[in-house]
């Protein structure tokens, strides 16, 4: 029953951690410290045995994929299948971490360190992938899978096909959207147009901001059926274009224009959490509130792993806690 | 120190005083060197301030950018981002002469391209860390061209101060000994001389 899927995930979500907490882990100053403050949470045993800011990453990672499978658990047939090829986000990132890696010839023990265990996400077994001997052996393994194109393309760029794997996913996520609940879908939909709407910007402005080719960035665009066409997207030629056509992306478009990537990422996050929460109440018992849930975990798991990193850096605290993705006051 | 194989005679004075006025025009050589070293060293240093000053705010920009990014990105997906780069960062370098000092020179720098094949989220931070990389190089330049000519200012006033407190000291001894004999020996000529006249003189008289 997808009402017994939508109740759990409000029970999860008292789970989720305070703002207030958030905010008070961005000001410590020392590593042990963020450990122990962790420790009363459902964080404290993974955590207890981290040692060093890569076992802290590790241990959050384990945790946002236990959330993240635990909802399978409890999800009918057709909405456990839409969230599969929904989870299948991270297994994406996984083909091209080991892509990327296969690239730069590093060992499978390197690989294995760096991957998010997708397998449990309900994605596909990533061993073979893993230890494909060469580049070469890691395309032609993807023709027995959903991404079989790619092993068919004569591509240079491996950043086409990093994009390709992205493609595939869209297109697969927006043909299961028929799995879920009629009324949550235009809302689905939307999200989904927020995230390609936001990718296919980033794209477009690499030759206004990086000199990047202008046919690669074409080649770059996903197309998007529920946001900005990529016919629209190219007819935008300068910075005021952009914020003609996307006014509510001002922040993000600011950071790439700055160029400060990494407060793009940030915005990314917060742009898409305003979308969700924007539509909380009204879909307060619908499964659009799992998928709200869904992306709260991943912005604790990115506000969490943030943190670690930003301490470990020995960042200031107001720059630790221009960092975390929390909503706009 | 004084001389070896000194002989008292005319002819090796005159030599000497030759050589000693060539040492001294080596001496001059050596301190106009010197102080054109100097200077040289001055420039460089100011220089070298300059451009170390440059480094430490780019090499912190980059530890910025990289501390940030790794902070918003993870781990994982930053230490994958630099795989697509292809080729190494070379530096050509060639020997040059600067007031007879040998220094290294810069030829070319080549930072691999990442134009077109690194995902946006990196470009960033691989600009800014070209540039370091390029000013890194350049300030190695800087502090070894530094190091040869302090090294050769080094050697230069070793020269110098040998020339002027030894050298040039012991040879104007020794002319000065040199000259008092053969004075000495040509006065006792004249005395001989002069008594030889005298004997002469009574015996013509007598």
């Amino acid at each position: 029953m997808i009402t017994y899927l939508i109740c759990k995930c409000h029970a999860y979500e008292s789970k989720l951690l305070p703002r207030g907490m958030i905010l008070e882990l961005a000001s410590l100053s020392k590593l042990e410290e963020f450990i122990e403050a962790l420790s009363t949470t459902v964080y404290g045993q993974s955590l207890s045995e981290a040692r060093s800011v890569w076992d802290v990453e590790t241990a959050l990672t384990e945790i946002f994929v236990d959330r993240l499978s635990t909802l399978l658990r409890f999800s009918p047939e057709n909405v456990k299948e839409f969230l599969i090829q929904y989870y299948r986000r991270f297994e994406v990132q996984n083909l091209i971490r080991i892509m990327r890696m296969k690239l730069a010839h590093e060992p499978v023990e390197t690989i294995e360190e760096i991957i998010i265990p997708s397998e449990r996400l309900g994605g596909m077994d990533l061993d073979p992938f893993m230890r494909a001997r060469d580049f070469s052996e890691f395309i032609s393994l993807l023709s027995g899978t959903v991404y079989k194109k790619i092993s068919k393309m004569e591509v240079e760029n491996p950043l086409i096909l990093e994009n390709m794997l992205r493609w595939i996913y869209y297109s697969g996520v927006f043909d299961k959207i028929s799995k879920i609940p009629r009324d949550d879908r235009p809302d689905v939909v939307k999200i989904l147009g927020v995230e390609l709407d936001l990718h296919n910007l980033r794209v477009w402005m690499l030759p206004v901001l990086y000199g990047y080719d202008k046919r690669l960035a074409e080649s770059l665009l996903i197309d998007n059926p529920a946001g900005k066409s990529k016919r629209l997207l190219m007819e935008l030629r300068s910075v005021e274009d952009f914020l003609e056509e996307f006014p509510r992306y001002r922040f993000f478009i600011e950071a790439l224009m700055r160029r400060e990537e990494w407060r793009a990422e940030i915005e990314y996050f917060k742009i898409l959490k305003d979308e969700v929460d924007r539509r909380r109440i009204s879909k307060y018992i619908n499964f659009f509130y799992v998928l709200k849930y869904i992306l709260d975990c991943e912005v604790e798991y990115r506000n969490l792993r943030s943190i670690a990193i930003s301490i470990h850096h020995n960042l200031p605290v107001d720059v630790r806690r221009g960092l975390l993705i929390l909503p706009r006051a | 120190m004084s001389l070896t194989g000194v002989r008292y005679t005319k002819g090796f004075l005159l030599d000497l005083k030759r050589r000693l006025e060539f040492i001294k025009d080596a001496h001059d050589l050596l301190e106009m060197k010197r102080d054109q070293l100097m200077i040289e060293l001055r420039k460089a240093l100011e220089r070298f301030k300059e451009l170390r000053r440059k480094v430490e705010d780019e090499a912190e920009e980059v530890y910025r950018e990289l501390s940030l990014l790794h902070s918003t990105l993870g781990s994982a997906d930053l230490e994958t981002y630099s795989a697509y780069l292809k080729g190494r960062m070379e530096v050509k370098m060639i020997p040059r002469s600067v007031i007879g000092v040998v220094i290294p020179m810069l030829r070319e720098i080549h930072i691999p391209d990442y134009t077109n094949l690194y995902p946006p989220q990196i470009i960033p931070l691989a600009e800014k860390t070209s540039t370091l990389m390029k000013d890194l190089a350049k300030l190695a330049e800087l502090e070894a061209y530094i190091e040869n000519l302090a090294e050769d200012l080094r050697k230069t006033n070793i020269r110098v101060n040998a020339l002027e407190k030894v050298v040039i000291p012991s040879y104007e001894e020794t002319v000065r000994r040199i000259q008092g004999v053969l004075d000495d020996e040509m006065l006792e000529e004249i005395i001989r001389l002069k008594q030889i006249k005298e004997i002469l003189m009574r015996g013509r008289t007598a």
